[in-house]
């Protein structure tokens, strides 16, 4: 009989702590708490999310070239030209589509180049600068933490 | 022997039933928690840096004072938004009292105000100063607020302005 009790009591404790350990509350629910932050809440144009890409691709760029790893471009950069801009004027004086080439020609010389990449990379940093100080200066001062 | 038993049985399943109530009890804490926060999102909205609260913030009178005798302050200040980029809501003017007004501007271009925010209270938090604000800026916020060419000539001279240039985080009322 006792050996009876000893075998329940024993159940009784694994269900209590098993009981008790799923009423503690999860983290999942503890995050869920969490206020969110909303950082884009207007709609974006193709060209802006395509500004965002190119700015994260160039950052691990920069990484590699600092590593003296082979730099790579996920971005479709060729897309400047055709990608929907926030303002729609933006192309029609001309200047962003020059600026837009020359970006791309510095970005295919960075790639072929075989030597000194970092002077090559700066260069074509210094080719957005050069556009967004004249066409849209909000993100200079990000886009300067990009140089080497 | 078998009221030992019984003994230990009571006192496990008090115990874990007070665990239960203490965790019941916290589970409601977190529910008034989580509905205070519902309420400030309900009625407020986060951008940036979400850890942003409203505690220790100072008004725009306050923020001016602090500057004439500081170069720059670390500060929160609450301020009524008169002007938003229309374009993207890349920057900000608002009123820190019925003479002045200052330009606030977005930590790495990381966050963006909604493009119908004018007239909205925001608490925002970053380094505020008295800067100069560039000739080709003041161009380009003409631009951005859609003015006329002849308003963007007229700009020939710089203009010193309050500024947060780089805002860490903005609480919308």
């Amino acid at each position: 009989m006792d050996l009876f009790f000893k075998v329940i009591i024993g159940h009784i404790i694994f269900l209590c702590l098993i009981s008790c350990n799923n009423s503690k509350p999860s983290s999942d629910s503890e995050s869920s708490n969490k206020k969110v932050a909303i950082n884009f809440p207007n709609k974006d144009s193709e060209l802006a999310l395509l500004m965002r890409e190119l700015f994260n691709n160039s950052k691990k760029v920069k990484q590699q070239i600092q590593k003296g790893e082979n730099p790579e471009f996920f971005t479709e950069f060729t897309k400047l030209h055709s990608a929907v801009p926030t303002d729609s004027t933006v192309r029609d004086d001309g200047v962003y589509t020059s600026f837009a080439d020359i970006f791309i020609s510095s970005v295919e010389d960075l790639l072929s180049s075989k030597i000194d990449k970092t002077k090559q990379y700066n260069f074509m940093i210094q080719k957005c600068l050069d556009c967004h100080k004249q066409i849209c200066p909000g993100p200079v001062k990000k886009i300067k933490k990009l140089l080497i | 022997m078998r009221n030992i038993y019984f003994a230990v049985l009571v006192i496990l399943a008090s115990a874990c039933s007070n665990e239960i109530t203490t965790d019941t009890e916290l589970n409601m804490s977190e529910e008034v928690m989580a509905d205070e926060n519902n309420e400030i999102l309900e009625t407020s909205q986060i951008f940036g840096d979400p850890t942003i609260t409203e505690d220790g913030t100072v008004t725009g009178s306050e923020l001016i004072k602090i500057l004439e005798t500081n170069d720059s302050v670390q500060v929160k200040v609450i301020a009524e938004i008169s002007e938003v980029c229309s374009k993207k809501g890349c920057w900000m003017q608002v009123n820190l009292d019925e003479n002045n007004s200052m330009l606030v501007r977005f930590l790495d271009y990381g966050f963006f105000m909604p493009l119908d925010a004018a007239g909205r209270t925001a608490i925002i938090e970053g380094l505020a100063k008295i800067d100069t604000l560039s000739i080709e800026w003041l161009k380009h916020q003409l631009e951005d607020a859609s003015a006329s060419q002849e308003e963007i000539d007229a700009i020939t001279e710089p203009e010193i302005s309050y500024t947060i240039e780089e805002a860490t985080g903005v609480i919308l009322k």
